[in-house]
């Protein structure tokens, strides 16, 4: 059981913080290797006022942003098309298949040699890593729309269409909700292993390029920054979730991930 | 309000390999304003004979006939009630309503029947409660507001007060017999609790193996609680012909 204002989920990063700073004041630990958490806070400090680290963040909520808007106008419409004629999905069932277990960033070359280093390739990788838990959670939300309800939209004389909209639709918002908090993580970390390979700006370049002049600190302050906005966004989808869903008391919760 | 008139209604379902008569020639006349009980066993055809009155189903031969009240008619409006709610659970009570009235009523005449029917079934309190928020019998309610605001030509209930308990069904079997004496409505009312037919029907009809075998007249004035004087005779009478100890009074 959980209340408002739990704080255990707090518990174990700061006792892991507390660990740290005791670690580093002792001298316990190699400074190169894990710098302390005053000297990563100094980092951070440093990369603040000189806007590094905002160009930075900046850089890359905007490929995360402009790519999942791509992915959901991909993906939604599609599964909506699949999800109500069946035999359309039997015809890309192959394609998207093996679309799906490829992993994003194997096609970072091929991206690379076919689009170049610019954002085309790095956002159709964010659109290739989240499309496939936006599709399959909008799809499987579709197809398990009751049938019962379907059947009373008949009895009340409803149209196709608005059989869609008043059950279809509202039954597959919490696949879809969830699909897109899913997708949104997916394209976080795809687009950062595609800023480290090819970038000269966004949090992954941020990383690599601490990492090639030995500022392990900044690797902390990026890595940090990548987990924060992370977090930053999820909380919002699950408030925009609790608002999209008002009849669902665990509409916070979509995934059955607490937050 | 309608009549209806179904001829040689046939339905035949081939269930892993085997032929099943759903429905073997069913010919049932139902005037305006009656209200017919239809009782049996379990998979004895009876929801599947609804369903094909509402449209849900077709049948394979056979015809169904509304008769409005200006002459035949060759549909009807329903107004339908199912065993569970069906409430849409991301609409409000009142959302649920305006959903059934979506091709027939809006704006201030929509309000105005929403709200009449939820008083007709108690629940005027609830027009912005979200279903999830309901018990089982005042959402069993909604569904029956939400049928009776379409004010339906037909009413078709499907074991609509099976899935209540004892008390709450006997309670709502008393409010839906007074909203039929305050607005009569041609009804068929499928179920399989022969107390409930007899206290709310004109006709009790009992169907076996797809087929009617007997029709029953209830001569009972309303209101008719469970202790009324003749009540218990004519759910003797009907139980034993649908165990097959009495000859058909059809």
């Amino acid at each position: 059981m959980r209340c408002k204002n739990d704080l255990r989920p707090a518990i174990l990063p700061l006792s892991v913080l507390a660990v740290w700073v005791i670690a580093s004041s002792a001298g316990l630990t190699n400074a190169y290797l894990l710098p302390s958490p005053g000297r990563i806070a100094e980092a951070a400090g440093e990369l603040l006022v000189d806007g590094e680290l905002l160009r930075h963040i900046v850089a890359s909520l905007w490929r995360v942003l402009f790519g999942f808007a791509l992915t959901a106008l991909l993906a939604l419409p599609l599964a909506f098309l699949t999800g109500i004629f069946a035999p359309l999905g039997g015809y890309l069932s192959w394609v998207l298949e093996a679309l799906r277990v490829t992993p994003p960033l194997a096609l970072v070359p091929l991206l690379i040699l076919w689009l170049g280093i610019g954002e085309a390739s790095k956002l159709t990788i964010v659109v290739l890593a989240s499309f496939f838990p936006v599709y399959m959670n909008a799809l499987a939300g579709i197809r398990e729309a009751d049938g019962k309800l379907i059947e009373l939209a008949r009895t009340l004389d409803l149209t196709r269409r608005e059989t869609a909209l008043h059950v279809l639709l509202p039954s597959a918002l919490p696949g879809i909700v969830n699909g897109l908090r899913l997708g949104f993580g997916y394209s976080w970390r795809a687009l950062v292993g595609a800023e480290l390979v090819a970038a000269s700006a966004g949090l992954g370049y941020l990383i690599i390029d601490a990492s090639e002049m030995a500022r392990t600190d900044r690797v902390f302050v990026g890595i940090f920054a990548i987990a924060a906005l992370g977090a930053l966004t999820d909380w919002l989808f699950r408030r925009a979730a609790a608002r999209l869903m008002p009849w669902r008391a665990d509409a916070g919760r979509v995934s059955g991930l607490e937050g | 309000m309608y009549g209806l008139t179904i001829t040689g209604l046939r339905r035949r379902f081939d269930i892993s390999g085997r032929s099943i008569d759903a429905l073997d020639g069913i010919d049932l006349t139902i005037a305006s304003g009656e209200l017919l009980a239809v009782v049996g066993h379990s998979g004895c055809g009876k929801t599947t004979l609804l369903h094909h009155v509402a449209g849900l189903q077709r049948p394979d031969a056979g015809t169904i006939a509304f008769e409005g009240p200006d002459g035949p008619a060759a549909s009807a409006r329903f107004g339908m009630v199912f065993q569970e709610p069906r409430l849409m659970p991301w609409k409000t009570v009142r959302g649920n309503l305006e959903l059934a009235l979506k091709h027939i009523a809006s704006g201030a005449e929509a309000e105005s029947r929403i709200a009449d029917a939820l008083e007709t079934v108690g629940l005027a309190a609830f027009a912005d409660a979200w279903p999830h928020q309901l018990s089982g019998g005042m959402a069993q309610r909604v569904s029956l507001a939400r049928a009776l605001c379409r004010e339906p030509d037909i009413l078709l209930l499907d074991e609509p007060f099976g899935a209540l308990d004892a008390l709450t069904r006997s309670r709502i079997h008393g409010e839906f017999a007074a909203i039929r004496l305050r607005r009569p409505l041609t009804t068929i009312l499928v179920t399989h609790d022969i107390a409930e037919a007899v206290r709310l029907a004109d006709r009790v009809a009992i169907m076996q193996a797809g087929r009617l075998t007997a029709v029953f007249d209830i001569d009972l004035p309303h209101p008719r609680p469970l202790a009324a004087p003749g009540l218990a005779e004519e759910v003797a009478t009907i139980t034993a012909a649908v165990l097959g100890d009495t000859i058909s009074q059809a």
